[in-house]
């Protein structure tokens, strides 16, 4: 026994300054991310760290401010024929390893991406890709106005495949940091790319640390050991507000819907479609489901883009009063109709905690008009919603502009062929207007195009859309130039420093 | 000799076979597969004739059995296969993987030998002391409180407030400490319970008595009788907690971002991983099958009458 308490002395006092950090005259910074890799191959990586942590770049940028696409490492671009692309690749960018990027580099990873990655491969649509001097010529399938949205992706990234490393381990970017060691689910080391091409990077190192625990990301900032935590613990933000903690948060391109579907009986009436939308309280889903990190949704894309419509307000509408004109009736308070009671089945999934709530709060709301909701569970939504037919409503989650283009949620979910098309629309007018959108390069025309579609969707209430969640990330008031990026693409940049 | 090998060898291929078989059949039986993943569907723009002929390409389509020997074709050449997700192959996800799942299973377990062996001895022995009553509650912690809340709890004390250790993250030892605690903690609440337990019997049993009568010394007594009759229900125990650690602890491995097979497999039941899964079931059953060989063994050599051909039972 008289050992144990000098052990214990020895023991806590080797672990204190085991546990000294050594890096105090580096300019470090600590970002914890709430999703994990186990790969940091840029071209499969569906996390998108290497992106994110400022490892690896794509030939264009989607810009936060104007929701416009710029060119990054591509110098410009032009439309030679309906199927061909020039890409100008800028000529002042070198890999972390010191070798120039060049066109031919630039088509070894973009080959490299399109064999790699069977979406890339999908949805590029590229039949080749040919080296000149200082441009790419890219040919596609068909014709594709998106390409150059398309190639915002972060699983385009450029990278030199020739490097000695291993791509899933040390990824060689063009990035402002480039990786000294990866921990495959736990963190990222980082350093400074001196060669960078857009100006030095301000930070010497940085650990990128994945943690998928709201709780633990929380609370390494309060124990400062993270100088930045990507969605912390929504009920501890006023508490870091209140430490002095810096909270930002932006709106996504992400909409929470309700989607409706269509082959079902009572979801095929029009009244019936604009009812339930009418019923969603969307400002109780912000406030009281998302503690006010949400924006109150109208329709699919965030009121700041070009082709989002300006929405008629829906007061003054009995619709009801539409719905009993489609031979529906309130017997005692319940909705019937030919004699039955209205009875819908909706269906929600918990990988995503707030939707179950949202479905319970819309379930509530259906009674006080009397349509009975029952909510059903499911555990993948895509693969329930494509393969059984047996529900009506669906609460889901979509990005539906993530590079900057309404074209691919538009086709993905209102198009006979899209992917994602679990209402089973098959609108001759809608796929037609969609079809004209896919030939049309011009962008002015593409939004409005964009636009008149949106506008279609909301007129026939072909699925309801209820909020768009915003992302929130709280770091030390020392860090200077962060920026909380719509798109979620762009974490770790030249510009981020710590004072 | 040969006769015993081939037939111990027959017995566990074809164990082998029936295990594999009905694994694989009922990981395809779950509705779903990796396609829409691999096609990121809910970003990229994707036509339903693409996802059904990546399926086709992939071989879903194909029936069960054919899957299965197509597998079984790769493994008996040693070949796991490689992740239909990150395309690496599975033997290096399983490498890295495994690494923090031993070293997690080892400091919790490691801790909850040094927590449980003197508490669990003391409280039998001294069932009125202070360590008694700090064992009793140990051991209700570790039983009734679910880990992620002692680990959140250690996590308060030790990192936010102390700042002695990291939150969070595998980097070094000092990184296990926090989650090696915790597991610790929870693992150990169960053995102060059974070392406690076992001892009572055992101290109770007639030949005990008897030596403590015959004057034998309490230091003798305690390591040649009571301790060798009370440790085969606790390797046992040990066994089986060995074994279900290193199949993972997906809590501890999520809250202290210690990236163990756990969460490896999670994730890939939700990304429908089939490679991965499969290789797991192979890794694994043939890990729990060397650790109750290895029980087995430890038992044999601590109680040798049990298994002699000429004992009575």
């Amino acid at each position: 026994m008289k050992y144990v308490v000098p052990l214990i002395c020895t023991i806590a006092l080797f672990f204190l300054t085991a546990c000294n950090d050594s890096n105090q005259d580096d300019r470090h910074l600590h970002f914890v991310y709430n999703f994990s890799t186990q790969s940091l191959d840029p071209h499969r990586d569906s996390s998108y760290v290497p992106l994110r942590a400022g490892v690896t770049e794509t030939l264009f940028k989607l810009n936060d401010e104007t929701l416009s696409v710029d060119p990054w490492l591509a110098q410009s671009f032009e439309q030679v024929n309906e199927t061909t692309w020039r890409v100008y690749i800028r000529e002042d960018v070198t890999f972390h390893n010191g070798k120039p990027l060049d066109t031919q580099a630039v088509k070894r990873s973009l080959d490299r991406s399109l064999e790699e990655n069977t979406g890339i491969r999908s949805a590029l649509r590229i039949e080749s890709i040919t080296a000149e001097a200082s441009s790419l010529l890219i040919e596609t399938t068909v014709p594709y106005p998106e390409l150059v949205n398309e190639l915002v992706h972060p699983n385009t990234s450029i990278i030199d495949v020739t490097a000695d490393d291993a791509i899933d381990q040390i990824p060689v970017g063009t990035g402002p940091y480039q990786v000294t060691s990866f921990q495959p689910g736990s963190n990222i080391q980082l350093e400074r790319h001196d060669a960078y091409w857009d100006g030095q990077p301000k930070l010497d190192t940085v650990t990128f640390t994945f943690n998928e625990d709201p709780g633990s990301r929380t609370m390494a900032l309060r124990s400062g050991e993270a100088d930045i935590v990507y969605r912390p613990e929504i009920e501890m933000i006023d508490t870091l507000e209140q430490d002095g903690f810096v909270v930002d948060k932006a709106e996504t391109f992400r909409v929470h819907q309700l989607t409706m579907n269509l082959e079902r009986e009572h979801m095929q009436s029009l009244a019936m479609r604009r009812l339930i939308d009418s019923l969603i309280n969307r400002e109780q889903i912000v406030d009281g489901i998302l503690n006010g990190y949400a924006t109150p949704a109208v329709g699919p894309f965030l009121p700041s883009f070009p082709f989002a419509p300006s929405y008629p307000s829906d007061e003054g509408q009995d619709v009801l009063d539409l719905v009993k004109q489609d031979g529906y009736e309130q017997v005692n308070g319940v909705l019937m109709k030919d004699g039955e009671p209205v009875r819908l089945n909706l269906l929600t999934y918990s990988s995503r905690p707030d939707l179950p709530l949202i479905a319970q709060l819309i379930q509530s709301d259906a009674k006080q008009v009397g349509i009975e909701i029952d909510i059903q569970m499911i555990d993948t939504p895509e693969e329930y919603m494509a393969a059984e037919r047996d529900w009506d409503l669906a609460t889901y989650s979509n990005l539906t502009a993530p590079r900057g283009d309404g074209g691919y949620y538009l086709n993905a979910t209102f198009h006979p062929n899209g992917a994602l098309n679990f209402s089973g629309v098959e609108d001759a007018t809608l796929t037609q207007k969609i079809d004209r959108l896919n030939q049309t390069v011009d962008r002015a025309e593409r939004d409005r195009m964009t636009e008149e579609i949106a506008q279609y969707v909301d007129e026939r209430v072909i699925n309801s859309f209820l909020v768009h969640p915003s992302t929130n990330v709280a770091l030390k008031d020392n860090v200077h130039g962060w920026v909380t990026e719509k798109s979620e693409y762009y974490m770790i940049t030249k510009d981020l420093d710590v004072l | 000799m040969t006769r015993f090998v081939a037939r111990k060898s027959l017995e566990w291929g074809l164990a082998f076979l029936v295990f594999t078989f009905f694994s694989f059949l009922l990981l395809r039986l779950v509705p779903g597969d990796p396609v829409l993943y691999l096609l990121k569907v809910d970003e990229l723009q994707v036509d339903v004739a693409e996802i059904d002929r990546l399926r086709e390409e992939l071989g879903f389509t194909d029936p069960v059995w054919v899957q299965y020997v197509n597998w079984l074709s790769e493994i008996v050449r040693l070949n796991l296969g490689d992740s239909l997700i990150t395309g690496q192959p599975v033997t290096q996800l399983f490498k890295n993987n495994y690494a923090a799942t031993f070293e997690l299973a080892a400091g919790g377990l490691l801790v909850a030998i040094v927590l449980a062996v003197p508490l669990g001895t003391i409280s039998a022995f001294r069932p009125m002391s202070v360590f008694s009553k700090l064992a009793t509650g140990l051991s209700i912690v570790g039983s009734s409180v679910p880990s992620f809340l002692i680990g959140l709890f250690l996590m308060y004390v030790f990192a936010v407030s102390l700042q002695w250790f990291p939150v969070m993250g595998r980097n070094g030892w000092d990184s296990l400490v926090l989650p090696s605690l915790t597991l610790g903690i929870a693992v150990g609440g169960v053995y102060i319970r059974l070392i406690r337990s076992t001892l009572l019997d055992v101290m109770a049993a007639d030949y005990v008595v008897i030596a403590k009568v015959r004057g034998i010394r309490s230091k003798k007594l305690l390591t040649r009788y009571i301790a060798r009759a009370a440790l085969p229900p606790v390797i046992s125990m040990f066994g089986v907690s060995v074994a279900s650690l290193m199949g993972g602890v997906v809590v501890l491995e999520v809250l202290f971002a210690y990236p163990g097979v756990g969460k490896l497999m999670v994730d890939s039941v939700l990304r429908r991983d089939f490679p991965v899964l499969q290789g797991y079931l192979v890794f694994t059953t043939c890990l729990v099958v060397s650790i109750n060989l290895v029980t087995n063994v430890m038992l044999r050599l601590l109680q040798p009458h049990l298994y002699r051909k000429d004992v009575s039972r």
